[in-house]
């Protein structure tokens, strides 16, 4: 083996510093990520709510491109690549038992590990897990007919209205209200307020039907903590923030609600979802108006299929 | 002729047949193609492929004839510019090298170009054989183009010939200028070629009359599944130029990593000096070539993901966030393997360079930016409820690390440019042709913007982008209170004329001769634009105007578009005939950076064959999306693990197939001298 002014300055060289760089990487992969990935998901450092499995599957890739990343300095510059590997070949030459107990003892130490790791996890293989699952494509291009009403139900709104069979009372909305004052005195509002008043109406009817039958899983404000959350494996949806049901056109949201986690296609899981499947104890129409109420709850919009530009 | 290639021409098979062979398989394939409404009357809708999957055969033939196809219309490209780079040197030995460059690249593509067409010829007998139903219904659409398409491949054939087997007869004077000029008409020979078989790819995914929200066009173009409307919609349907547009760069960078991977082999194997300095040099071109294609791949493969968003919402969930959300990430790691092994054989080459030991102690910073956007780049977010994913898996983050990576792959190249220069020239010592060279970048690079800026895309005059109002604007530690409010568009307009003002401001840092200065800043400040504020912004306006995402990312685009533009007309300019520290030393690299090369080569193998699969697997189980419907006993979506099998397969087979051609071309001649030597300066 070197002498020990040779084993300063491998320890001080690049071997050295590889030797502090890995198991540092490691822990910081380990364990300060999920605090991280707990602060920019919520602003908490300590929050668990969101780093389950995943948090162990990223710790793995990080640290790999760590170590890649490590590599590539070792490597493209020649004196240093040589000063890494000068103390690996000495030590290779070095006529020592010690060196045989290294030689065996690590190999047989890594693959204890491999072993542990790929036998000891435990829970589901998350590299099938897809986040938004294909809806059948009758739902692709379905539009919310309460977001987009046509002449007839709007009409009908207004005989509903003027008739008192839609009850406007301290708690309605604004905007229904005002539209309902305009009715009644006989004027004539215009039909952006008319839209308006009737998308008002139908949240209105769909938070009603949101807090009796989806709001012990998702929540008051629709953020995924409702009273039964806690007692599921997997979080219900939080539908606030950018990337649950903002992302999603609302046919692809109303598939999820009609049809729930029985439907879920097999590809892409493990789901482990209950949602039920509302088809079978609500319509069409509630589940759609549910789905306008959810939107308004969680202060999101549902995505717009673009505008098609030509060629 | 060497004695191995007498020997061939002995035994009757000529190397000089081979393009000729591929040729006639193709063009007998495509008039068996022309005669498929003949036998329309068939009923058998699918057949095996001799007992084989014959969407298997399929998948691994297309692919393959894909690849080369790339590789022959990527290489002439940047052969015929290479050629008319020697074309206009003034010095003659430096001219000869880099028409023999040019020559060698050529040759390279004479024997790949024999194995397209063969590979197109057995795709269209094996598409025709076993999907019958579905190709009399794609003849009858596309017969017209059929013609055009057999033409061109005339037009091709006869071209490569005449510019491959004429380059020593053509080499002076007026020759040369017609050879150079044949050049530019086989890369437009090629492209018509790509365009047209592009189309009847596109068509099977966005067919023409299915846009959504536009259901009364509907009966204009269909019949039940009987196509009806005019051949130019079908041509020209909504994904053929996004992907005219991909795969045309595609190609380039994919024909320069396998040139690049070409001369590291040979760098590898070289047993003189002048022969390593050759390929050193050749391989620092391939690479070059396949990193300046590279650079705006990723805006042209957004471009296309985006259109196939707008096509088909569901279509593009898929892609991005569904079934095909896994392939994604494989896909980023080797979009960001390509940028790590670019780069590293730039930094591995600055010691070759007298005077780059100045720049290396930028390395390890550039190094450590490009693993922590690369490590965003690949965060998955399709794991349930993670926090990482919640930020860094979605598109604003995305975004803005790849406007990073290639801001630093820029940057690499420019101390790479620099590492032997000493000193800043004037540019206004320079002329009035510098001056009007650093005014014309700034303007074409201002006036995207400004366009952009005063589109509708971001007026408020659009009443689908003023109903997006922001009160308080919130940034990444504290909001800011405007006193009132404007609309989210106003905030992405302010930020082009932001990065207008940077832009005028290191031009007039250039003219007053502190251009090193103005070029770093506007460096520094694209980076903050396009990556640390349009971040933190795009998330506000993910969350709160979402249909406003799309301009935030064109907004990125176009800042880093104006930046290149200018850094590169700016640093043109600032070394123009400034002292150098001494030529380069080709061949003087260590052994680790050609294997860095062949890596590219093979990811770029891997990753294409990889987006061909999720490009046409996003189909799913349609032949026409929404029209045909793929009824076949292979109708479903392969699983990842089946995925991973075949392609690689297909790109293991490819590179086999791709080495054995490059061998047969060396059994021609294996001389460096043939082929120019030491490349002195380059």
């Amino acid at each position: 083996m070197a002498e020990q002014g040779g084993l300063k300055s491998a320890v001080r060289g690049p071997l050295g510093r590889t030797l502090l760089f890995v198991p540092a990487v490691w822990l910081a992969t380990r364990y300060a990520l999920p605090l991280l990935g707990g602060w920019l998901a919520s602003d908490d450092w300590f929050s668990m709510k969101h780093n389950l499995a995943s948090a162990g599957l990223e710790g793995t890739l990080y640290f790999a491109l760590a170590l890649l990343g490590w590599s590539c300095w070792l490597a493209y510059n020649e004196q240093r690549w040589q000063q890494f590997l000068a103390p690996v070949w000495e030590f290779f030459a070095w006529k020592h038992p010690l060196r045989a107990a290294i030689l065996v003892v690590s190999p047989l130490a890594a693959g204890a590990m491999a072993l542990a790791a790929a036998g000891g996890g435990g829970g589901p293989d998350m590299f099938n897990a897809i986040r938004h699952p294909t809806p059948p494509d009758a739902f692709s291009h379905m539009e919310n007919p309460f977001r987009h009403p046509t002449a007839d139900m709007l009409e009908q709104f207004d005989a509903q209205l003027s008739s008192g069979e839609i009850v406007v009372n301290a708690s309605t909305e604004d905007e229904l209200v005002a539209y309902a004052g305009v009715l009644a005195a006989g004027g004539v509002s215009n039909d952006a307020d008319r839209r308006r008043a009737f998308e008002r109406h139908s949240i209105e009817q769909g938070r009603e039907l949101f807090m009796v039958n989806c709001r012990p899983c998702h929540g008051t404000k629709g953020m995924g903590d409702g009273p039964m959350a806690a007692a599921q494996t997997r979080s219900p949806a939080d539908f606030t923030g950018v990337e649950t049901i903002a992302t999603l056109v609302e046919g692809a949201v109303f598939w999820r609600v009609k049809e729930g986690g029985v439907k879920l296609p097999r590809e892409g899981g493990p789901w482990e979802s209950a949602m039920p499947r509302w088809e079978l104890d609500l319509s069409d129409d509630e589940i759609w108006k549910i789905i306008m109420a959810e939107y308004d709850l969680a202060g999101n919009a549902p995505r717009e299929p673009e505008k098609l530009g030509g060629h | 002729m060497s004695a191995t290639a007498a020997r061939y021409c002995r035994r009757g098979w000529n190397y000089r047949s081979r393009p000729a062979a591929g040729f006639s398989l193709l063009v007998t394939g495509l008039f068996l193609l022309l005669a498929a409404p003949a036998t329309a009357a068939d009923e058998v809708a699918y057949r095996t492929v001799l007992g084989i999957s014959p969407r298997l055969v399929v998948w691994v033939v297309a692919e393959l004839h894909l690849m080369f196809a790339a590789l022959v219309l990527g290489v002439p490209i940047f052969a015929v510019i290479v050629e008319l780079v020697g074309y206009l040197q003034s010095d003659p030995d430096t001219a000869r090298r880099y028409d023999a460059l040019a020559y060698e690249f050529t040759r390279l593509l004479s024997g790949a170009f024999a194995t397209t067409a063969a590979f197109g010829g057995l795709l269209t007998f094996t598409l025709y054989s076993s999907y019958p139903a579905f190709m009399s219904h794609l003849t009858g659409v596309f017969h017209s183009t059929f013609y055009f398409y057999a033409l061109l491949f005339f037009a091709e054939g006869f071209t490569l010939y005449v510019y491959y087997y004429g380059w020593k007869r053509m080499a002076r004077g007026r020759s040369k200028i017609l050879h150079i000029w044949l050049g530019v008409q086989l890369n437009l020979v090629g492209t018509a070629l790509m365009v047209i078989a592009n189309s009847w790819a596109t068509y099977m995914m966005s067919p023409p009359g299915l846009e959504q929200g536009a259901a009364g066009t509907l009966a204009s173009h269909w019949q039940g599944t009987q196509y009806i409307g005019s051949t130019w919609d079908a041509f020209a349907n909504y994904l053929w130029m996004p992907l005219n547009i991909h795969r045309m760069l595609g190609n380039v960078a994919f024909g320069g990593a396998i040139c690049g991977a070409y001369a590291a082999i040979r760098f590898l194997g070289s047993r003189s000096d002048r022969e390593r300095a050759h390929y050193d040099w050749m391989g620092y071109v391939g690479n070059f070539i396949a990193l300046t294609a590279l650079i705006p791949l990723p805006f042209a493969g957004y471009y296309l993901g985006r259109e196939i968003y707008s096509f088909n919402a569901t279509m593009g969930q898929d892609m991005m966030g569904g079934t095909f959300s896994w392939t994604f990430i494989l896909q980023a790691v080797f979009v960001g393997t390509l940028f790590i092994a670019g780069n590293f054989y730039l930094w591995s080459g600055m010691r070759r360079i007298p005077g780059g030991e100045r720049y290396e102690r930028y390395v390890p910073w550039m190094l450590g930016i490009l693993f922590c956007c690369f490590a965003v780049w690949l965060t998955p977010h399709n794991l349930p409820a993670g926090g990482l994913e919640k930020k860094f898996g979605l598109m604003p983050a995305k975004n803005a690390v790849i406007q990073l990576m290639i801001l630093t792959t820029f940057a690499g190249f420019l101390m790479y440019r620099r590492s032997n220069k000493v000193g800043e020239v004037s540019v206004r010592a320079q002329g009035r042709r510098a001056v009007l060279l650093l005014l014309s970048a700034v303007a074409v690079g201002a006036a995207m913007l400004l366009r952009y800026a005063g589109s509708g895309e971001l007026s408020d005059a659009n009443p689908e982008i003023s109903r997006f109002v922001v009160e308080r604007l919130p940034v990444a530690f504290a909001s800011i209170d405007f006193g009132g409010s404007i609309t989210w568009a106003a905030t992405l307009r302010w930020t082009l004329y932001h990065q207008v003002a940077w832009l005028g401001i290191a031009v007039l840092l250039t003219l007053r001769d502190r251009g090193r200065l103005g070029q770093a800043l506007l460096v520094g400040v694209t980076a903050l634009h396009a990556s640390a504020w349009l971040f933190q912004h795009g998330f506000s306006i993910m969350e709160k105007a979402n249909p406003l995402v799309r301009q935030v990312a064109v907004s990125q685009v176009l800042i880093l578009l104006s930046c290149l533009l200018l850094a590169t007309a700016m640093d043109l300019l600032l070394y123009r005939g400034a002292a150098s520290l001494g030529e380069i030393r080709w061949g003087r690299m260590h052994r680790r950076s050609q294997f860095s090369l062949l890596l590219l080569c093979v990811f770029f193998v891997f990753n294409m064959g990889l987006m061909g699969f999720i490009r046409s697997g996003l189909r799913k189980g349609w032949h026409v999306v929404s029209v045909i419907k793929d009824s076949s006993a292979w109708a479903g979506t392969p699983s990842n693990l089946e995925m991973a099998v075949v392609v690689s397969g297909i790109s293991i087979t490819f590179l086999l197939m791709v080495s054995f051609v490059f061998w047969t071309v060396n059994l021609v001649s294996t001389d460096p001298g043939h082929t120019g030597g030491d490349p002195g300066s380059g």
